[in-house]
């Protein structure tokens, strides 16, 4: 999508694309027209046949690949394992993405494998731990991640700062740019009772880069013998929910530069077309902020030329 | 904070008869994986909910990686074994139908015929 801004000469030049997924890829591949970007998951890539390492050279020579990561956990007091960042490196030489992304997430600690994202304590120690994780990424691989908030079921104990100003910090101290995923701040304003727009207040919209959307459902439990709570779970089963097509005019009408906007879905995959029909949902989101931004930028100048 | 502490999160994720003598008494078992002051009391405010609804999330992704690999290594290792014998590798067909059914979900997604979709998620 490549819309002038009426305001000023530049260009912006949002993208919007899907995860690569085996299931999707015939539909992808045979909608380009519409899909401007694939995202690869890095871990999935690791130890591929060469068959499958010689597909995904095929897929970035015809559409622009990013490369995300979901199991480096830079957010950790730990150092990264240098083989997963040597592996990444490689990934990142041979496919040359537009970027990479990594989660602000802890992913094992001592020598407990979690086996997912896992959010750390929210604290000066963690701030100054992860920037030094991802510093030390960027120099193996060569370039910075973007860094995706992520969703989490449980507010991690001995916390002294909310998300948004944990998220905020990181991305401050590691001058990587934020890969904002739209969902999980839903996801997590569900489950901790915030308000999802005074989340994307308190970034700093010039260090967004890059968007995620996706679904999820509720789910029930607790500890034995006592009451059970609801929660709600960031799946990528589901179709985008409403919400978070609101929450992508409100970055529109925020973030200035462009955005590369992926839609995550991992299992129980729709028709081709109704994925496709989510990407326009989202592109008419962004484009209705994007609107917004332009009448907010040219209110001043008016008034001038009435005066 | 103190990697041990990250440390002893961890294993309250995965560890279910850790986590279970940890809600009973949070402090008494903070204090014997030798946790701070300042910890323990923090430990004892935790979300007990979300702990529980975090580990059972957790635990269902390690086991879809889990039967992910052991179904990929399987399958490799017997495509490898005709090959080496007969000289060629067996049809991808007859692989999956040698593959316990949730294990071919979780590999094929939609692309065989009455397979659910897999449900493998970031």
């Amino acid at each position: 999508v490549v819309e002038a801004d009426v305001a000023g000469a530049e260009v912006r030049e949002d993208r919007f694309g899907l995860t690569w997924q085996p299931a999707l890829a015939a539909g992808i591949l045979a909608h380009l027209d519409r899909v401007d970007v694939v995202e690869v998951i890095a871990e999935e890539q690791f130890g591929a046949s060469s068959r499958a390492a010689r597909a995904l050279d095929t897929l970035a020579r015809h559409v622009p690949v990013l490369v995300h990561g979901v199991a480096l956990g830079p957010a950790s007091t730990a150092a990264v394992d240098s083989r997963r960042l040597d592996r990444l490196a490689r990934l990142v030489d041979r496919i040359e993405p537009q970027f990479w992304s990594e989660h602000l997430a802890c992913v094992r600690a001592g020598d407990v494998e979690i086996g997912h994202l896992a959010a750390v304590p929210r604290t000066h120690a963690t701030i100054d731990a992860t920037a030094a994780n991802l510093a030390r990424a960027a120099s193996v691989v060569g370039s910075r991640p973007m860094v995706e908030n992520i969703a989490t079921l449980m507010d991690p104990p001995a916390s002294d700062r909310s998300e948004v100003e944990w998220v905020s910090s990181v991305v401050a101290s590691s001058e990587c740019d934020l890969l904002l995923d739209l969902h999980n701040v839903h996801a997590n304003s569900l489950n901790f009772g915030f308000d999802p727009i005074a989340y994307l207040d308190g970034l700093d919209p010039e260090r967004v880069g890059a968007i995620h959307l996706a679904g999820g459902c509720w789910i029930e439990g607790g500890a034995e013998d006592e009451a059970r709570e609801r929660r709600y779970l960031d799946d990528h089963l589901h179709d985008v929910p409403d919400p978070v097509y609101g929450l992508l005019v409100e970055v529109g009408a925020r973030v200035r530069r462009p955005l590369t906007v992926i839609l995550e879905r991992d299992g129980r995959f729709p028709p081709m077309r109704h994925l496709l029909w989510q990407l326009d949902r989202a592109r008419a989101a962004l484009a209705e902020g994007r609107g917004r931004l332009r009448a907010q930028r040219n209110a001043p100048r008016h008034a001038t030329n009435e005066t | 904070m103190r990697p041990e502490f990250e440390t002893f999160l961890a294993r309250l994720y995965t560890d279910a008869q850790l986590r279970a003598r940890f809600l009973a008494n949070p402090r008494a078992e903070a204090e014997r994986h030798c946790m701070t002051v300042e910890e323990s009391a923090a430990l004892e405010r935790i979300d007990r909910a979300g702990l529980e609804l975090s580990a059972r999330s957790f635990a269902h992704k390690r086991a879809l990686k889990a039967s992910s690999k052991r179904a990929r290594s399987w399958l490799a290792g017997l495509a490898e074994t005709v090959r080496r014998k007969v000289g060629l590798y067996p049809p991808a067909h007859l692989c999956w139908r040698l593959l316990p059914k949730p294990v071919v979900e979780k590999i094929a997604g939609p692309r065989w015929k009455g397979v659910a979709h897999t449900t493998q998620h970031k």
